[in-house]
């Protein structure tokens, strides 16, 4: 400590005395002020340059149409044609239907999981939760493409299955619910086990007097998890909620390969339907349109939650 | 109408600008050698070649994908034999990975390819929507040369020609004979596609498990396209005006119903489902481009002898046109630094007849006519029962209209193929959902 005063008072010295000089770039020389800044500079280059510039390039972009090789502004013209396009309310009632259905399914499912395999007298518990962890390190392409073999109609297994107990062929992949229900499937089963994981670690951090007090109060297993588990966990859980709200917002590859957005876009997702107006359809503009309005409902969603939760507090 | 006197005008123009500057490379040298005798020709046309070849140099890049990037790394051996100087790199990449790829470097102008294989569908998308960025061979090509379905795909919308269009990919009819035979059903005797679904009610009744035909409920709308490419027609004008609720249209999509309706067609969601139900022996015929003779061939080598090829069955008694489902082009983007050797070996490829024949081996069907001369086209194949495949090809390649894809046919083919999920699974009305299909176009397309 006493070294580091003394060197910060050389240098203080140091540079004290060419300051009323006071050139412009006496404010970029290495000094103990300015030492952060330098520390930091790498990090400020890349988030600026992979973040900050395409944020503001995108924004610029959705006011834009891109035709004949050339951009031309034009004002909020593709937003208007946003608001009225069937296909962007269509994706986003699909990535509704997933919100509702599959967000609070799994983080139900992963904290029954999470409590489970967060019980003492189990056995192999590490093996449990690295089976149903491993699925969420597995490439999103190639588990979409084993759910589309799963569910294949002619010679999926899940047919097969389903046969053996005198259930008929279930069209999954072309039939709008069924298609749906294969995609909850597939993202329920990724995504699961990581936010176990994530439980877990907010379980184990809940003092263990609570529960010894509530032994002792005589509060059988039920009440200790919805009375002491339940609440302790309220900003874990809200962090999966909202960390899961955003996947699903964004989801892309499940409907990008297990459906290709059909059968008449009842599967399409709002990033799918965003990567085929800009790459598949060449209208950047507008796919940055639909960028931007999906920045929106993040956000206001993420302040919802946050709102009625308190921000996780009590 | 407008349209045939400016492609004579052009091809007009074309020929006095050859004949100025006589003497050029490879293609235009070979074209009058080609039409000697067959079976000759290949001589000719490989001294054609070699006049052109030895002095150029440098690096070539290109990009493509499966057989064609196979034939084209073959091809550039050879050619590099030629020319010692040149450098030829062919880099491999899936159909998506080559289109994000372009999509990306064209954007921001860098890191292009000398020469990259685009579907031909897809072609007038990347001319449209990136103007100037491919070398115009307008002066290059000789019309008559070409299939006009391919030169339409390679043709931007101010009518400049910017790729070579490499394979064709007429549409004919597969089926399996032995099916046909024991339902007593003459293939030659269907002229139409109602005949068809007579013909499938009794096929799909003599054999068990067999339907008359795939078709896709959500995943594509190619028979109706086909039969409106049989009308002479398609999903836009020649000015890129959108015409889905045209009475041929609504009547393509309505047929589309009436064989679905009729109950003699297998689904498939994925193109792995369509060819597991082809290998397997579930469906009598299939409609599909050229190339999927060899498809066949490649799944099931056992089934040699059993499958036939006849013509599309046709709209109505009165319509004459073809289909073409597929096929690509091979582009230049104008970012070369060498020019001169990526038309000489685009040239070499895609117009040296020993090379077009090469091609055919693998399922290249060319679509450069002077090579129609070649001996290949007389060939019978034993797969096919002794048939002339590719004399159909030749025949029906010249048939197919020449319809305008427009940059906008990417998102069409999206609506349209949900357009057909609706009218097949939620049973809409088709001339609804065809005036709906316009509107939607008109609002996204502003025509």
């Amino acid at each position: 400590m006493s070294t580091q005063t003394a060197t910060s008072k050389e240098t203080n010295a140091q540079t004290r005395p060419p300051k009323p000089k006071a050139g412009f770039f006496s404010h970029f020389k290495l000094s103990i002020k300015t030492a952060p800044y330098y520390f930091l500079l790498p990090a400020i280059l890349v988030f600026g340059a992979f973040m900050v510039y395409p944020v503001i390039s995108s924004l610029i972009l959705s006011f834009q149409t891109f035709d004949m090789g050339e951009y031309s502004f034009v004002a909020l013209d593709n937003y208007k044609t946003l608001m009225g396009d069937p296909i962007f309310w269509q994706a986003l009632g699909n990535t509704c239907i997933y919100l509702i259905i599959q967000v609070p399914a799994m983080v139900v499912l992963s904290l029954t999981f999470a409590t489970l395999l967060d019980q003492k007298f189990l056995k192999g518990r590490t093996l449990f939760r690295m089976s149903l962890f491993l699925p969420s390190i597995t490439a999103l392409v190639a588990y979409a493409l084993i759910f589309k073999l799963l569910f294949n109609t002619e010679y999926g297994m899940i047919n097969y299955m389903l046969s053996m107990f005198g259930v008929d062929k279930i069209d999954w992949l072309n039939t709008a619910w069924g298609a749906r229900f294969t995609i909850i499937a597939g993202i329920t089963w990724r995504w699961t086990g990581y936010n176990m994981i994530i439980m877990i670690a907010g379980l184990q951090a809940i003092p263990l007097e609570l529960y010894e007090s509530a032994d002792i109060d005589g509060a059988g297993a039920w009440k200790k998890f919805w009375y002491i588990t339940v609440p302790m966990m309220k900003s874990i859980i809200l962090f999966v909620s909202i960390t899961s709200t955003i996947g699903t917002l964004q989801m892309f590859d499940e409907s990008f390969i297990l459906t290709n957005g059909g059968p008449d876009n009842a599967t399409i997702t709002v990033g799918h339907y965003l990567y085929n107006s800009g790459f598949r359809y060449f209208k950047f503009g507008y796919a940055a349109a639909i960028s931007y309005v999906l920045v929106l409902v993040i956000g206001i969603l993420s302040f919802l939650q946050f709102k009625f939760t308190n921000g996780g507090e009590d | 109408m407008k349209k045939r006197i400016l492609a004579s005008l052009l091809a007009g123009a074309m020929a006095l600008s050859m004949a100025a500057c006589s003497g050029g490379k490879s293609a235009e040298s070979s074209a009058p050698e080609s039409q000697a005798p067959a079976g000759e020709s290949s001589a000719p046309a490989e001294e054609g070649g070699a006049e052109a070849t030895g002095a150029l140099s440098g690096d070539l890049l290109i990009w493509s994908w499966d057989v064609a990037l196979n034939f084209l790394s073959e091809v550039s051996e050879t050619f590099m034999e030629q020319n010692p100087d040149l450098n030829i790199q062919c880099e491999e990449m899936g159909t998506d990975q080559v289109y994000n790829k372009l999509t990306t470097s064209l954007a921001s102008g860098s890191g292009l390819p000398d020469l990259v294989t685009i579907e031909g569908e897809q072609m007038p998308k990347f001319a449209n929507k990136f103007p100037d960025s491919f070398v115009d061979l307008t002066e290059r090509i000789n019309k008559d040369d070409w299939l006009p379905i391919k030169l339409a795909e390679a043709t931007d919308s101010r009518g400049k020609i910017v790729a070579y269009p490499w394979d064709a990919a007429p549409c004919m009819m597969f089926y399996r004979r032995d099916f046909y035979e024991n339902a007593g059903v003459n293939p030659e005797e269907i002229k139409t596609w109602d005949q068809f679904i007579e013909a499938g009610k009794k096929i799909t009744a003599a054999n068990e498990g067999v339907a008359m035909v795939p078709l896709a409920t959500s995943r594509r709308d190619h028979i109706y396209r086909i039969m409106l490419m049989q009308q002479n027609k398609f999903y836009f004008d020649d000015a890129g005006n959108s015409c889905m609720d045209t009475p041929e249209s609504i009547g393509a999509m309505e047929m589309t119903k009436k064989i679905y309706d009729a109950g003699i067609t297998v689904n498939d969601t994925s193109w792995d489902d369509y060819v597991t139900s082809i290998k397997e022996g579930k469906v009598a015929s299939v409609p599909d481009g050229i190339w999927m003779a060899g498809t066949i061939k490649d799944l099931s080598p056992e089934d040699s002898g059993k499958w036939g090829v006849m013509d599309m069955p046709q709209y109505s008694e009165s319509t004459t046109g073809e289909a073409s489902n597929g096929g690509s082009v091979l582009a230049i983007p104008a970012s070369t630094q060498n020019v001169e050797a990526a038309i000489a070996f685009a040239e070499y490829t895609l117009t040296d007849l020993e090379n077009v024949s090469k091609g055919l081996e693998v399922a290249l069907y060319p679509s450069y006519v002077p090579a129609f001369e070649l001996d290949d086209f007389n060939a019978t194949d034993d797969y096919f029962g002794g048939q002339n495949v590719l004399g159909m090809f030749k025949d029906i390649g010249g048939r197919i209209p020449q319809v305008n894809y427009t940059e906008n046919f990417a998102e069409a083919y999206e609506t349209n193929k949900n357009a057909v999920a609706k009218v097949l699974l939620e049973n809409a009305d088709v001339t609804t959902t065809m005036q709906d299909v316009q509107k939607e176009f008109v609002t996204k397309f502003g025509k």
